[in-house]
């Protein structure tokens, strides 16, 4: 059974099923989505069965598309693209269930959720460059409709800017691929062949050029200081689930690319900018952390945490790029950055469930206008806290071991660097702390005494995802050693 | 053995959520958790005494090689069985003083939890599971300091708390991150590393036990950590959490051996004089108690640095019983007279004698005085600093402190111009709260003998002793009991000064949290005003040809398509004409057609 292009179809196929369903309200949209996420979820299970990890790239699934230019449809899964294959159905699953826009969610909402989360999968299991720059870009379509649609006051703005700006970006990459494709001999679009044969090697010209096209375009994704101006904006316009899937798979395509291709494709010209870009990631780290530390609107404070959490993957990647190949500390950084990758999707995931439930009760998620919850809604208050924590980077969550590999990793190579990263920690815990206690902690305005607490619908949409970060902040294995197959990659064999 | 480890552990740990999730579980399901989450603390130190040691640990990070685990040996049992003991007892008390308060679940759960963490923290095995369980007891700390909705102080003080530890933490995490650099594993006992990373891991432990211990300049959290409860003060802050500190120096004492030891042994000296000065201005009795804990703390720092880990141990050992009985009793005063501001317990003290008798023994232990524990451990401190005379003579003004800062609140309690003459009713929260002051005071009396077991524990042969250290102590308490009897007036300016913590509290405000706060609302200005509003401007530019919306979604949209086109397309048209030409015509082509890759390229010539 090719289970990866199982996880893959059926959520497109259900996409279009949906299109094609009568117009008139029914929950029938919304169960053929589960459906189909449970379909594409019990297939990465088969997958992760199957999965040995002692091996890199494996249970490659191949099937000729356009022989002449060897464009085919490959997909395969490394650790790094299981995990986060994973992690996206396992948020797919919890922003379905949740919803968008009015209930029962019409068949546009259910078809477009599909689309992203196949496109999605699509562009984390491609082992073909066409396929994988048509995910990226058909996931900008898909999360472009959620929030015009669907969105806040602001959303067409917010939701243009976000689609021109990684369009944008987008095009780089083009140009990126198609320079890989032609300096490879005989030529393909195989991105498993591109990553053991290496193109374009050295640090020349040529070798910049392609290497800074891949960056830029991944560097808007990701996004890294100053190319994240869209991500604020989107994430405060988006409805919840938007938000949800945004951060939690949407800014991993960034950080995977630049591990996929920068640094297994490009290892040489990775290594003669490494620094730069680490220092660019130190910016973001302390950057995103310090305008986070003076927002008021919840959901743009969390976007920014964004940055800054995507920062240490960035600093991590630059790291293990500098290092030699097979050296402990490329493969510690390599660790972290994908441990973090799932850490920072699942948290941040949580983050912007949970900033939704109280703009619906609230009608604000300003920290000035809130206080006191903790009193009215006791679940909701401990869960808030327990993420915070998580984001904070509490020992026995999921992002404190993600981020101790990444400093270990690090330190080997730029040891001022992780230094000066540590300090982050501190302004994040105090940006998360400040704001429990201004909106959490305290005595309750009058208006928010009568608050509900969270509801099944809602507990059933973060519960599982505060599980997870749970398991793998005690276990860290349970990912860990799955990702541990990309470090074989990470080197280019 | 190792399951005696991990019980350890697990049983407050799972204590607590049946506390909290069971009310009905009431007190006696918390004391039955700390009870016997003691027994294995208890037979762990046994056979730690009988020589044996022993570790159980899982691998956590296995590219990095390391382990989360658990060990017993001397000092991890010696840790772990204060902790226990003091946790038992405390928990005892706190069913009694919480009666009546319908959220007392909460406060015990959260005494429980705090436990597990204190107790992993002492009985980790290696640099990684001790940071796991540092934080741990941070965020557990400041759950219990936030516990009272009705005091607006208690939520800002749990985050000073937090913010206060965890920054210091950042020396604990590049200490971590130098000695793995270094030595490729994070395990106990080993040689300080050469050279900056050296530097790096002595010094970075030693910020973090600053922090952790409220040592001078990070002391003021501690006081402001008064605003818990009692019982959470008894235990915290007095007898566990920021004996953590001390214990991290004790435990790396191989890393931190040489200069870095030396600082710990100054800061320590200095926070044992400002603290003792610092309790002896308050106007609250907690608050006296909080100043003298970073004091006696600072008198470890100094034994530990000029004596060894032994003298810091039988010290931390003797006061956690003695500084948790004072603020039991404190608790027991403040319930009858509901503040615990030294004025409003003008007379308490006679109200309720067996109590007053229970602080005035602590409190004696406390300021050295024959023959009580605090008396045997002191005195080894002094012997140990004798040699080192600036040491020596700040350890005899702290210890001159410390009899003043305790006979002022003594006198005020006793005070019999404040007496009620009411009879105080006999109840069972009385008698539980009772129970656990006696026990203190029992150990206060008792733990002088503590100090040759715990040395042998430690394989250290014996304590440094000397007849005319104690002769200068001795002097020094009776003259500083003899100040506060004359009752020598302070200037008005040091008493203010020491009152706001020697103004530690307003630079750091000026120098670290406001420029910090600038800092991000100048950044948010920036990237609203500068870096969001020229993207902006090109995208409007950009788009200077777009009627109305329609069309806006419109070409939105198309372009996706036209990618898509365009990625087959190209690459197809490509492919033509590198079969007849070299890779530079083409790349050549793309950086002229790609104006986005022109610009980056300036950018990154900047950089």
């Amino acid at each position: 059974m090719p289970w990866l292009t199982v996880a893959v179809v059926v959520p497109l196929i259900a996409a279009a099923l949906c299109a094609a369903l009568p117009a008139r309200a029914s929950r029938l949209p919304h169960v053929v989505a589960l459906g189909a996420t449970a379909v594409s979820a019990i297939a990465l299970v088969a997958t992760v069965v199957r999965f040995d990890t002692a091996e890199g790239m494996q249970l490659v699934e191949q099937a000729r598309w356009i022989p002449s230019i060897d464009v085919a449809w490959r997909l395969g899964v490394d650790g790094m693209a299981l995990v986060l294959a994973l992690l996206t159905v396992v948020l797919s699953a919890a922003a379905i269930g949740y919803g968008v826009g009015p209930r029962p969610m019409t068949r546009a909402a259910a078809g477009l959720l599909l689309l992203l989360e196949g496109s999605t999968l699509a562009f984390f299991l491609a082992e073909d460059f066409i396929l994988f720059y048509v995910a990226f870009d058909v996931s900008l379509v898909a999360m472009y409709f959620l929030i015009a649609l669907w969105g806040e006051e602001r959303r067409r703005y917010a939701a243009l800017k976000f689609f021109l700006y990684t369009l944008i970006g987008s095009l780089p990459i083009l140009l990126g691929i198609i320079a890989l494709f032609l300096s490879s001999d005989p030529q393909t679009f195989d991105m498993t062949r591109l990553a053991t044969e290496h193109p374009v090697a050295g640090g020349g010209l040529g070798a910049t050029l392609v290497f800074l096209a891949f960056f830029v375009g991944f560097a808007i994704k990701i996004p890294i200081v100053p190319f994240h101006t869209w991500l604020p904006a989107a994430h405060v316009e988006a409805p919840t689930a938007g938000s949800v899937l945004l951060a939690g798979v949407l800014l991993k395509m960034g950080t995977y690319g630049l591990v996929r291709v920068n640094l297994q494709m490009l290892p040489d010209a990775f290594a003669t900018y490494a620094l730069p870009i680490a220092l660019l990631g130190l910016v973001s780290v302390l950057y995103g952390a310090l305008v986070a530390l003076a927002q008021t609107d919840l959901k743009r404070m969390i976007a920014y945490t964004s940055v800054n959490h995507m920062g240490y993957v960035v600093i991590a990647v630059a790291a293990a790029a500098a290092s030699g190949i097979s050296s402990r500390a490329r493969e510690l950084a390599v660790d972290g950055a994908v441990l973090q990758m799932v850490a920072h999707g699942l948290v941040t995931a949580t983050l912007f469930f949970l900033a939704g439930f109280i703009k619906d009760r609230a009608k604000t998620r300003d920290l000035g206008k809130l206080g006191g919850l903790l009193r009215p809604m006791p679940v909701y208050g401990s869960l808030v806290a327990l993420t915070f924590f998580a984001s904070l980077g509490l020992p026995g969550l999921a992002q404190f071991p993600a981020e101790l590999l990444i400093f270990l990793g690090t330190f080997d190579v730029y040891p001022a660097i992780a230094a000066v990263a540590v300090l982050g920690i501190v302004i994040t815990a105090a940006l998360f702390l400040l704001a429990l206690q201004r909106a959490f902690m305290g005595t309750t305005p009058k208006g928010l005494r009568k608050l509900a607490d969270l509801g099944a619908r809602e507990l059933v949409a973060v519960v599982p995802l505060v599980g997870l970060f749970v398991a793998l902040g005690l276990y860290p294995r349970l990912a860990l050693d799955l990702i541990r197959s990309v470090s074989w990659l990470a080197g280019g064999g | 053995m190792s399951v005696l480890l991990w019980l350890a552990v697990a049983l407050p740990l799972l204590g607590a959520p049946v506390v909290r999730l069971v009310p009905r579980t009431g007190g006696v399901g918390a004391i039955v958790a700390a009870g016997a989450a003691a027994v294995p603390v208890w037979v762990l130190l046994a056979q730690a005494a009988g020589g044996s040691t022993a570790r159980s640990g899982f691998a956590w990070l296995p590219g990095a090689g390391l382990e989360v685990g658990l060990r017993m040996d001397g000092l991890s049992t010696a840790m772990s069985a204060t902790v226990a003991t003091v946790g038992l007892l405390v928990v005892v008390y706190a069913v009694g003083y919480f009666a009546g308060d319908p959220r007392r679940p909460t406060a015990l759960a959260g005494l429980l939890a705090f436990l597990a963490a204190m107790q992993g923290l002492v009985l980790a095995d290696g640099y990684l599971a001790l940071l796991v369980f540092w934080e741990l007891v941070g965020v557990a700390s400041a759950r219990l300091i936030a516990y009272s909705r009705d005091d607006s102080a208690a939520a800002p003080a749990a985050v000073r708390a937090f913010l206060t530890t965890r920054s210091a933490d950042v020396g604990f995490y590049v200490a971590v991150l130098a000695l793995f650099a270094a030595n490729g594993t994070l395990a106990f006992g080993t040689d300080r590393p050469d050279g900056t990373l050296g530097a790096l891991v002595g010094l970075g432990l030693v910020v973090a036990a600053v922090g952790k211990s409220a040592q001078a300049p990070l002391q003021s959290w501690l006081s402001a950590a008064m605003a818990g409860p009692t019982p959470v003060s008894a235990l915290l802050h007095s007898a566990t959490m920021v004996a953590a500190g001390v214990y991290l120096l004790m435990r790396s004492h191989t890393l931190v051996a040489g200069w870095p030891l030396e600082v710990a042994g100054w800061v320590g000296a200095i926070t044992a004089v400002a603290g003792a000065g610092i309790a002896l201005c308050q106007t609250d009795l907690k608050r006296v108690l909080a100043g003298s804990t970073t004091s006696q703390l600072g008198l470890m720092f100094v034994g530990l640095a000029a004596g060894g880990p032994a003298v810091a141990l039988f010290h931390l050992v003797a006061h956690a019983a003695g500084k948790a009985g004072l603020f039991l009793t404190a608790g027991m005063f403040g319930h009858a007279r509901d503040t615990t501001e030294l004025e409003g317990l003008r007379g308490a003290g006679r109200d309720d004698r067996r109590v007053f008798a229970a602080f005035a023994l602590c409190a004696l232990s406390i300021a050295a005085v024959p023959v009580l524990a605090g008396f045997w451990s002191k005195d080894h401190i002094a012997a140990a600093a004798e040699h080192r005379v600036a040491w020596f003579a700040l350890v005899l003004v702290a210890g001159a402190g410390a009899a003043a800062y305790l006979l002022r609140p003594a006198l005020i309690l006793w005070d019999r111009r404040g007496a009620r003459g009411e009879a105080v009713a006999a109840n069972p929260a009385r008698s539980l709260m009772l129970t656990g002051v006696g026990a203190t005071v029992v150990g206060s009396v008792l733990l002088g003998a503590a100090g040759g077991p715990l040395a042998r524990l430690l394989d250290e042969p014996s304590l440094p002793t000397s007849l005319i250290s104690v002769l200068l102590s001795l002097a020094a308490i009776a003259l500083g009991a003899a100040a506060v009897i004359a009752t020598i007036a302070v200037p008005a300016g040091v008493v203010d000064a020491l009152r706001r913590q020697l103004y530690v509290d307003d630079v750091l405000r000026w120098t670290v949290q406001r420029p910090l706060r600038v800092a991000a609302v100048l950044l948010d200005r920036f990237e609203r005003r500068v870096l969001d509003a020229a993207v902006d401007g090109i995208g409007r530019g950009g788009l200077a040809l777009a009627r109305s919306q329609e069309w806006i979604e419109r070409r939105a949209i198309d372009p996706s398509v036209d990618g898509v086109a365009h990625a087959v397309g190209r690459g197809g048209e490509n492919l033509r004409r590198v079969q007849s030409g070299h890779l530079h015509h083409y790349l050549r082509d793309a950086v002229l057609g790609a104006a986005a890759l022109g610009f980056i390229l300036t950018l990154t010539a900047l950089i």
